[in-house]
């Protein structure tokens, strides 16, 4: 085929430069991909072992049960407060639910900085 | 770049260096953002393919099996891509009259093409280029601007060597009806 310079001269004239910065965006982006990635599969690998740990628990209980005729008796204690160890459970719980608080408003905070 | 270079670069990927696509992206992403600007003609949709063009190439990168160049992998992504959006648009110009086409004359055509002084020609050429449809813009630019062969521009878009020559073939012609009216 002929060299067609005339063409060739009009489609090499044409500009066609990226943006600024493309390579490192795409970097990023790519990066981002590989992290949620991790993340997925390391939440299906959570899921999965608790799904497997507790088709063995209860297929060994139901073993237990029912061949080996073990019966596996769960009784919950009773508890009997006095009125001073009452308050004193009442404020533990305080301090826990101000610790829980504390953290979630920690979590939140964290996330919405790595967010800017 | 060297074949052996970037199969080594793809095995070290696939093992968790992801750092190293950037040897890839700065390699082929003004290529390929070249080829999709022929074919979609926007800068800003051009960008955005280019970017799906590089997700696909970095989520199926264990799909290359090293049958043909890298450069030939991606390119054939990148057409696909194109195409795909462009179909999408359906924005893609009337088909061309073949029987006009029969009766131009090969010399003629190779004269118009090679007339590199005039400038009127070559505006006009530059206005015909970019109203030929997405896949005759690909096929042009990876001929003439590419300077790739026919065989490895076949793999790309998926047409048989003789179908390539034959598009090549029936697009001078066709540059040389638009220019002359």
């Amino acid at each position: 085929m002929q060299p067609d310079k005339a063409l060739k001269k009009v489609l090499m004239s044409q500009p066609e430069s990226l943006p600024y910065g493309f390579e490192s965006r795409m970097m990023a982006q790519i990066s981002m991909a590989v992290a949620k990635k991790k993340r997925r599969n390391a939440w299906l690998t959570i899921s999965l072992l608790s799904a497997v740990s507790v088709l063995l628990a209860g297929g060994g209980y139901f073993l237990l049960d029912k061949f080996f005729e073990f019966k596996l008796k769960l009784s919950w204690p009773t508890l009997s407060l006095s009125p001073e160890s009452s308050n004193m459970l009442t404020f533990c719980l305080f301090i826990a639910g101000l610790v829980l608080i504390l953290l979630m408003a920690d979590l939140w905070l964290r996330k919405i900085k790595e967010q800017e | 770049m060297e074949p052996i270079k970037e199969t080594e670069y793809i095995r070290q990927i696939l093992d968790g260096n992801t750092a190293l696509f950037s040897y890839f992206l700065n390699g082929y992403s003004r290529q390929v953002y070249a080829l999709i600007v022929k074919i979609v003609r926007s800068p800003e949709d051009a960008e955005e393919l280019t970017q799906d063009v590089f997700m696909k190439v970095f989520n199926k990168l264990d799909s290359f099996k090293g049958d043909c160049r890298f450069s030939t992998w991606i390119y054939r992504i990148a057409y696909n891509t194109a195409i795909s959006a462009i179909r999408k648009k359906k924005n893609e110009m009337p088909a061309f009259d073949d029987s006009v086409l029969k009766n131009i004359p090969d010399s003629d055509v190779d004269d118009l093409l090679n007339n590199v002084d005039n400038e009127s020609v070559l505006n006009k050429l530059e206005q015909s280029v970019n109203m030929l449809t997405s896949e005759e813009k690909a096929i042009i630019t990876l001929y003439y601007q590419k300077e790739l062969p026919v065989k490895e521009i076949a793999e790309i878009t998926g047409l048989t060597e003789a179908n390539v020559k034959i598009k090549l073939h029936r697009v001078r012609k066709k540059l040389y009806v638009m220019v002359n009216n």
